[in-house]
């Protein structure tokens, strides 16, 4: 089986688009799974029509909880917190002073219940968000939810490729396609530990060219084999060139250029896969021929 | 007065909206302003403000270092590190730095003293001018899973300046995309939040869960801007409508726009006539946080 990360560094480059339009070309030869990594602002479920068949709580963290009671303001804790989760308030002059955690900024570290002398701080694990299988037309698909403002999306990405890597073994699935988050921190970093080669997607911008720059060091950095494909391509054809040189110059294999199409934004409209919506547009045959030089990288 | 320009979704133009907004507010001589791109994953309001960066600052966290000849092989550390980035091999205590947090737990509890903690570099800040707008420019090390320690420093480093100076100012943030720990660190301490989105299902159901954050949990004043309008969809306006948001700006959806920034062009010197349309957002911004109503 193996794995296939559909990555950008920049947001909005067409990631989940292009995901929908490959899950849609794989599984007529394939069979498969999907993931939907952007476990911040998950999306593909809204192009593939998936129904939830199991909902499970992610618990990702804890959170350090001081028992007013116990406490005596030594200020221990606040002195040992490096993350300024520990808040000192005086609600006024003369008054006593109060110290309580900011959920927001505690890391859960648990440093502050280790040094309080009296033990007054005890660790409390967090429901940081929720996580789904749900079945689609097209295969299983694994998503999820970080609940807002909450940590530990790289636990909760490496959560869900785990159930799906596990349901595709148990399944004999051929192929796992993974939708994956934007930036290239820990959640980019959880599906590149996981997954074969790596599709990035670019747009010819200076933002999407600067973006693809690090997201390629980082597949690099982690011996991922990557891909490029540059959408809305015609939008301005020297920077398209600037990224084929780019690719050159580090043998990247370009699998091939989208047009700027109002279509691919109309199939988001209808929740459909361009190559569903629009099966006869520039911008479907575009995907087929990328699918198409994929699978031969996918086979070497 | 400090504004975060954030979305849920990636791509829906926050950086567009940040830099334009940012030159057209000092073309005009308002406040002068603090420029923090804090998107540190992918920083690119530098490539459309062209800043000259003068000074550079490295980040480092501090991870431990174990010292082989004091260290019995307690185990105290491994058992308290609550990130498994210390595990007890037969010889020596093995050490993962990609899951370290820095929190220096494990140098307070070692009761031999063999911890020591020593740097060790997740990214760096640059700073510089750019017209009238002091820049901010922080850059996640590649390979280095957390951003949130870059972003914080940021504010420090401005915070300092600031204390140093005392100007009337506008700080502008560029956050990250997303609703979690990056997008909090950027947001926190801000007085009024910008939600760029985008009519599309995508935009509107990450709006959802961007406002959740704002409203709900962070409790900071905000309003929309919809970017790519498409007069014929109205799925946002109906959204802000009933959840009694206000539209700040919508901008429209057009392929001469997205040539421009295509081009790295500011969109307020491509085309003047634009620049309006950026200082009514900052005019409405000021209304609400007067009380008033759009």
């Amino acid at each position: 089986m193996k794995q296939i990360a559909i990555l950008s560094g920049k947001g909005g480059s067409g990631k989940t688009s292009l995901s929908a339009a490959l899950i849609d070309l794989i599984a007529q030869e394939y069979s498969l799974v999907m993931v939907d990594a952007d476990v911040d602002a998950s999306n593909l479920d809204l192009l593939i029509s998936c129904k939830q068949q199991t909902r499970q709580d992610f618990w990702g963290g804890q959170k350090a909880v001081i028992d007013q009671e116990k406490c005596i303001q030594c200020g221990d804790c606040l002195k040992h917190c490096r993350f300024y989760a520990v808040r000192k308030t005086q609600t006024d002059p003369g008054s006593s002073t109060r110290f309580s955690i900011d959920p927001y900024l505690c890391e859960g570290c648990a440093v502050c219940a280790q040094q309080c002398p009296v033990s007054a701080i005890s660790m409390h694990p967090t429901r940081d968000g929720a996580w789904y299988q749900s079945q689609s037309a097209y295969g299983m698909c694994f998503h999820a939810h970080l609940f807002a403002g909450h940590e530990n999306s790289g636990k909760l990405v490496s959560t869900i490729i785990s159930a799906a890597r596990q349901y595709a073994q148990t399944n004999t699935i051929d192929l796992t396609l993974v939708d994956g988050p934007p930036g290239i921190g820990c959640p980019v970093i959880a599906v590149c530990n996981q997954s074969d080669l790596a599709v990035i997607v670019t747009e010819p911008t200076p933002s999407g060219i600067h973006d693809m720059k690090r997201i390629l060091d980082t597949t690099r950095h982690f011996h991922i084999p990557a891909y490029v494909v540059i959408n809305k391509s015609d939008l301005h054809l020297q920077n398209t060139e600037q990224i084929i040189k780019i690719c050159q110059r580090d043998a990247i294999p370009v699998l091939g250029r989208i047009p700027f199409d109002p279509q691919f934004n109309q199939a988001v409209l209808h929740a459909q896969p361009i190559t569903r919506y629009a099966a006869s547009s520039p911008s479907s045959s575009a995907v087929r021929e990328i699918w198409q030089k994929l699978k031969i990288q996918m086979h070497q | 007065m400090q504004i975060s320009i954030a979305s849920g979704k990636g791509g829906t133009g926050k950086t567009m909206v940040a830099v334009n907004l940012a030159a057209a507010i000092s073309q005009n001589h308002l406040p002068s302003i603090f420029f923090l791109d804090c998107d540190v994953e992918a920083p690119n309001a530098a490539l459309f403000l062209h800043p000259h960066f003068n000074s550079s600052v490295v980040v480092n966290n501090l991870i431990p270092q174990i010292d082989e000849e004091k260290c019995n092989l307690c185990g105290l550390c491994v058992k308290n590190c609550q990130f498994n980035a210390l595990v007890a091999a037969h010889s020596k205590i093995l050490f993962f730095p990609d899951l370290c947090h820095s929190c220096g737990g494990c140098k307070l509890i070692c009761p031999q003293g063999a911890i020591t903690e020593t740097p060790s570099r997740i990214g760096i800040i640059q700073s510089g001018s750019s017209d009238h707008i002091s820049f901010f420019q922080g850059e996640l090390d590649i390979g280095h899973p957390s951003p949130v320690g870059v972003i914080q420093q940021m504010f420090k480093l401005q915070q300092q300046i600031i204390t140093k100076q005392q100007i009337r100012f506008l700080t502008l943030v560029d956050s990250p995309p997303g609703v979690s720990c990056p997008v909090v660190a950027s947001a926190q301490g801000s007085d009024f939040i910008i939600l760029v989105t985008e009519p599309t299902p995508f935009g509107l159901h990450d709006l959802r869960l961007a406002v959740q954050l704002m409203r709900d949990e962070l409790h900071i004043p905000f309003g929309v801007v919809i970017n790519k309008n498409d007069p014929q969809v109205k799925i946002i306006d109906d959204y802000c409508t009933e959840q009694n948001i206000p539209i700040l700006q919508r901008i429209p959806f057009s392929r001469q726009i997205a040539e421009i920034y295509a081009k790295g062009q500011l969109l307020i010197e491509a085309d003047p006539s634009y620049k309006s349309l950026f200082l009514v957002i900052w005019q409405n911004i000021q209304k609400i946080m007067d009380g008033k109503k759009l």
